[in-house]
């Protein structure tokens, strides 16, 4: 058991019917928001159908990839055995310029994280499926 | 329920097993020990039962219950899900059983081997997640305490929230668990200084935000209101019990939506409380505030209406939330040092305060709150005599 648990891989997400188009996005190093084709609502994370008008026609818009750290958790004790030898490690929640918010890993020491602090959307392709969101910290100029 | 059931149904029964970290015995053998007690404390046979109702997460059937304790008349059953969220709902609920008619009596339980079986706190043996889980799983927030951690930071940012602040919370119902016998945490002191000391596990949150892991099961008994005076126990009554989900709404990860300090389903929540019972905070003497998690009794209280948004940290302070204070909580020790039976064993505490049995009795208690989950689809009820 102890050795099942210890050679368990990063874990992943299963890729479902409604959501595999936003998860082809990441693929393209595209992050997704969905739009509905009729009323224009954008919404994450996506729905089967829109919550506002109830069609099931929907298209995605391309966010630009600017945001900012909303918040933040620096994980010091593994609970899943993949990330035993990663800690500590931060886990950024980043607001999209556009107004979107995402979970992803970030290119820095925890350290680093504050309030407000200008990233951008990276990509890290894990296997023929799954890309996950790495964000880059904008390095101010000078 | 509406204001047309208030006061219409009673808890008449309440009955737990120990509380340990390893009961040696079987879920569905904890769940039917609790059943049996509730029944015996109300002065009820297994013959009288004629509802059932448990929570989505119990891995105890039913059935199980049917046929440990011999219940030979069920002829209605609900299961109230959405986890930690589901406590004070399957009080509505029976609530609406018994009123209705449907029902004379309903028995209500909760049971599980957390600590020796399987512990919620511990990632799941499995190589991928579901969808909304898949968001954030592979990035290392795996468990609920990683997810909560990420609300507790932002109310630092917004609030100017501290770790002395949180400390109260612990400490506060360290020492209410220091008076109980059943409590876990029964022998075990807990200072602010320990608690400032502690490692930190999923920062901002240390081993002392986080609820216990619990083996163990409680059960409670429902019949209407007339019924329950001819009973040999004290009639606790179900004054309003109320639920509310949101909309959106995301597993206890409501990251996605307007704020992560606001959980719009506790502020529905509060709001229809305080409309169906015509009651106000200043009215509640004593309350079980779900309490998973330290901060999130702070952001329960403000979206409750205890106090402005923003304010819990210091609201907390001063002693205001002792057991001799101005709005005393968690008087059994709560989820953090009583025990994690899922947020029931809130509700058997609630019942204590109003028959005036708690090891930390509030004096002259006339409404007696007792909450469930901030993040899911989650549920209050307000116990009166
Ligand atoms: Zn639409």
């Amino acid at each position: 058991m102890t050795q099942q648990m210890t050679a368990l891989p990063r874990p992943l997400p299963q890729i479902d019917r409604d959501h595999e188009e936003w998860w082809a996005g990441l693929r393209r190093h595209e992050l997704l928001a969905q739009e509905c084709r009729r009323c224009t609502q954008r919404i994450f994370p996506p729905q089967s159908l829109c919550p506002y008008c109830h069609s099931p026609e929907h298209g995605w818009h391309r966010l630009a990839g600017g945001g900012k750290v909303y918040s933040w958790v620096t994980v010091r004790r593994p609970s899943h055995p993949w990330f035993a030898d990663k800690v500590p490690y931060p886990v950024v929640l980043v607001e999209m310029d556009e107004g979107f918010r995402f979970i992803g890993s970030i290119d820095c020491a925890p350290e680093v994280l504050r309030e407000g602090l200008r990233v951008e959307a990276g990509f890290e392709d894990i296997n023929a499926e799954v890309t996950l969101l790495r964000f880059r910290v904008v390095r101010t100029p000078g | 329920m509406n204001e047309a059931l208030r006061r219409k149904a009673a808890i008449v029964g309440i009955g737990a097993t120990e509380f340990s970290a390893n009961s040696g015995r079987s879920e569905q053998r904890l769940a039917a020990e609790a059943v049996l007690a509730a029944l015996e404390d109300a002065g009820l046979t297994p013959d009288d039962v004629d509802g059932i109702i448990n929570s989505d997460f119990d891995a105890t059937n039913q059935i199980d219950v049917i046929n440990t304790v011999g219940l030979r008349n069920i002829g209605a059953y609900a299961t109230i899900p959405h986890g930690g969220g589901s406590p004070c709902g399957t009080v509505a609920q029976a609530a609406m059983m018994v009123a209705s008619g449907a029902c004379r009596s309903v028995v209500a339980y909760r049971s599980l081997n957390e600590r020796s079986g399987h512990r919620y706190g511990s990632s799941e043996a499995v190589p991928t997640f579901p969808w909304v889980y898949g968001l954030h799983a592979p990035y290392g927030l795996i468990v609920p305490a990683e997810w909560t951690a990420m609300h507790a930071r932002r109310r630092m940012i917004e609030f100017g929230d501290t770790r002395e602040q949180w400390a109260e919370i612990p400490v506060t119902f360290r020492a209410n668990a220091n008076r109980n016998p059943r409590a876990m945490m029964h022998k075990k002191a807990l200072s602010r200084q320990d608690y400032l000391d502690a490692p930190i596990l999923a920062e901002p949150l240390c081993r002392y935000d986080y609820c216990l892991e619990t083996d163990g099961a409680v059960a409670y008994v429902v019949t209407a209101a007339e019924r329950a005076g001819a009973l040999r126990s004290v009639p606790v009554y179900i004054h309003t019990a109320v639920q509310s989900a949101a909309f959106p709404i995301w597993y206890q990860t409501n990251w996605y939506r307007d704020s992560l300090t606001t959980g719009s389903e506790m502020v529905a929540l509060g709001e229809a409380l305080w409309k169906k019972s015509g009651l106000r905070p200043g009215n509640i003497d004593v309350a079980q505030i779900y309490d998973h998690f330290a901060p999130l009794v702070l952001t329960s209280l403000e979206d409750l209406g205890f106090c402005r948004k923003g304010e819990a940290g210091a609201f907390v302070g001063e002693g205001r939330i002792s057991s001799s204070g101005e709005l005393p909580l968690n008087t059994a020790g709560g989820l953090l040092s009583e025990g994690y039976i899922h947020g029931w064993n809130l509700i058997l505490e609630g019942v204590r305060q109003v028959r005036g049995t708690s090891t930390s009795q509030v004096k002259d208690v006339e409404f007696s709150l007792v909450t469930s989950c901030w993040g899911a689809p989650t549920s209050a009820v307000i116990l009166s005599r």
